[in-house]
């Protein structure tokens, strides 16, 4: 998978940069609109991730260069807009996703890896480990094809570790992507500790072989059970 | 108040009536002075004469004879006759002097004239019935009457000039008052209207007074120095809220970079962890101060989308947002709304509105708490168990009103609903009723 990374504050392109390499994508960054431009016209990408503010130019004008493009890249808008009318216009244009700065990079990374799982269906909408299934569309998931109950927030907390599956999700970022703006509300930890809580003994219930392990001071990694 | 162009302009203007005014006022009082005479003859001059001719009548029947007097005639009558008596008054029969414009003008032949006055009556003498014609004929005699009318005339006149003049006075009096301080309670009312977070500048009008033009010269000075400190402080809110996320950012991805490496001693990471929690937390506070100014510009441009939106619906879907945290934290909740409340207004704001208050609600309750929401036509109320608030409370919605215990966290929700109310023209109000806050919405005065 290659990744055009546009981003004009060189520190944080660096960050970014070494993440995406980390999770094993191959990563190019251009700072400035012109550099973007150019870069589009050489090169084919699989994912653009686009800073709206850059010098030169407006990230929504490229999306002329991103669209003439023969492998139709996804795109992920990064930026401090907030407002509901530049999302709605990165939308319109043909974005994929909008993340608003700042972001946690687990968060970054679970974007675009469901941008490649839309773009590029393995199998279908579904996410599968094991005999556990999330079904995308209707945003269900299934055991063994038995349907489970969960409530909107298990189902938040299992789809963000599947999608990170076999790596350790910090308590930070999951109650960052769970409860969003509300982070403050509740005590974030004790309330995810306690939606864990009740995941873990419904997947068990229903017999799933996999289960959610508690990495001491890291965070939970979705795992294989060990036998029983 | 000092002569200026102003005033100058305004006593001319008086003048020019005064021009017209007394004229009529002349020819109102030459009117009446002709009433007056009038009325002196045809009432109590005429009273006088018939009391003189009464006293002849009353002679005769008495006497049984009558006095040879000139200007009394007698005519006997036949037996059934009955009693009868009139009065008279003529000018035209016998006119000697000739009488003037001015004469008729003033006094209605009344003076310089000779007046003819015949007193009929009827007398019964030895059961015979007798009319009786007194004639009186009258010149203009020195001490005569036409003296006394005048003077009565004059007395008359004076009195009524006087009055009208005194009435003239106090309503040229109110009217130079009412037009001096118009352009001051015009430019009163415009100041009283303006509101520094306007787009438009403050317009006052030119009053061509002096001392009313230093006095708006300074308020549109400190008006206008206020409102382009008030738009720099704007700007730089705004600009501050936008420019800060990156560098949180930029700092957010380092430490979670540093996180994400294996080798790290499980302390250094208890301290990144903590940095990181500050920065989520810095990043939220700049998060409420954007959307606050965000509101504010919307109120600042002035032009507010709105359409009809259902509230009911709205409100249901806000508790569906927060109801995984309403279940957690065991709060029952109760929505009381009769029919259903249709509103024309911006569905954003009011969307966020609602969003905060159910968050305010569901933050600052206890566990095991309630939460009540009542729906009405006119507005709604959203009553929630918690702590008791310390301090004042008319400063709960303030900006930065802050608890102890809220660990450091700005209480910008509040601030929001209010800066919301303030744009969408609702009234706001904080109770503690019944051991529970009571956030009122009223958006029909």
């Amino acid at each position: 998978m290659k990744i055009l990374l546009v981003e004009d504050e060189t520190l944080l392109s660096d960050s970014i940069r070494s993440a995406l390499v980390q999770e094993g994508f191959s990563c190019e960054t251009a700072l400035s609109f012109q550099e973007a431009r150019e870069k589009l016209a050489d090169k084919i990408y699989d994912i653009v991730v686009l800073d709206i503010n850059l010098p030169g130019g407006l990230g929504f004008d490229l999306f002329g260069d991103i669209q003439s493009m023969d492998s139709h890249p996804g795109v992920l808008i990064i930026s401090v807009r907030n407002s509901l009318d530049d999302k709605l216009r990165g939308l319109n244009l043909g974005a994929d996703d909008y993340l608003v700065k700042p972001f946690h990079l687990d968060e970054l990374l679970a974007r675009i890896r469901s941008i490649i799982r839309r773009r590029y269906p393995q199998d279908s909408e579904e996410l599968v480990y094991h005999n556990l299934s999330y079904d995308l569309a209707a945003n269900q998931v299934r055991v063994n094809g038995q349907e489970l109950k969960l409530t909107h927030s298990q189902l938040r907390i299992l789809y963000y570790l599947l999608v990170n599956k076999n790596r350790t999700v910090s308590k930070e970022s999951l109650s960052d992507y769970v409860l969003k703006d509300d982070i403050d509300m509740v005590d974030s930890f004790d309330y995810i500790y306690t939606h864990i809580k009740n995941l873990r003994q419904k997947l068990k219930k229903e017999g799933c072989e996999v289960s959610i392990v508690t990495m001491y001071g890291m965070g939970y990694t979705l795992k294989k059970s060990d036998g029983n | 108040m000092a002569i200026n162009q102003y005033s100058k302009r305004f006593i001319t203007k008086i003048k020019k009536v005064y021009v017209v005014a007394l004229p009529i006022l002349l020819v109102l009082t030459i009117l009446f002075n002709n009433l007056v005479i009038d009325f002196y003859y045809k009432v109590i001059y005429r009273n006088r004469f018939k009391a003189q001719a009464e006293e002849v009548v009353s002679y005769v029947e008495l006497t049984g004879s009558f006095p040879k007097i000139e200007g009394i005639t007698y005519r006997p009558l036949p037996a059934d006759t009955k009693p009868y008596s009139y009065f008279e008054y003529h000018f035209f029969d016998v006119v000697t002097v000739d009488s003037d414009f001015w004469s008729i003008l003033f006094f209605n032949q009344h003076l310089n004239n000779k007046r003819i006055k015949e007193f009929t009556t009827t007398a019964k003498i030895k059961n015979r019935w007798y009319e009786l014609k007194i004639t009186k004929i009258e010149l203009n005699e020195p001490g005569g009457p036409e003296n006394e009318a005048v003077l009565f005339a004059v007395a008359f006149s004076l009195i009524l000039f006087f009055l009208l003049n005194w009435g003239f006075f106090q309503f040229n009096l109110n009217r130079v008052s009412y037009n001096l301080w118009r352009p001051f309670y015009q430019n009163l009312r415009r100041i009283n209207s303006y509101h520094i977070r306007n787009k438009e500048p403050l317009q006052l009008k030119d009053t061509h007074i002096r001392e009313f033009e230093l006095f708006n010269q300074a308020i549109l000075d400190f008006t206008t120095k206020t409102q382009s400190a008030y738009n720099q402080l704007r700007e730089f809110t705004e600009n501050t809220a936008h420019e800060l996320q990156t560098p949180l950012s930029i700092l957010l991805a380092k430490v979670e970079l540093i996180l994400k490496r294996t080798s790290l001693e499980s302390e250094n990471r208890k301290e990144l962890l903590d940095i990181k929690k500050t920065i989520v937390r810095l990043s939220g506070i700049h998060k409420g101060l954007n959307l606050l100014s965000r509101i504010r510009s919307i109120q600042y441009a002035g032009n507010i989308e709105k359409k009809e939106i259902n509230f009911n619906e709205l409100v249901r879907e806000s508790l569906e947002t927060y109801e995984e945290l309403i279940e957690y934290r065991n709060l029952t909740v109760t929505l009381q709304a009769d029919t259903p409340v249709l509103l024309s207004t911006n569905e954003e704001l009011v969307r966020i509105l609602v969003d905060n208050l159910l968050r305010n609600a569901v933050q600052h309750n206890v566990n095991q708490g309630e939460i009540t929401i009542r729906l009405t036509s006119r507005g709604f109320e959203m009553s929630n168990t918690g702590s008791v608030v310390e301090g004042r409370t008319e400063d709960l919605f303030a900006r930065y009103h802050t608890k102890s215990t809220d660990n450091g966290r700005l209480g910008l929700g509040l601030a929001i609903v209010e800066a919301i109310c303030e744009t969408l023209d609702f009234h706001c109000a904080y109770a503690y009723q019944h051991s529970q806050h009571v956030i009122r919405i009223h958006w029909q005065k």
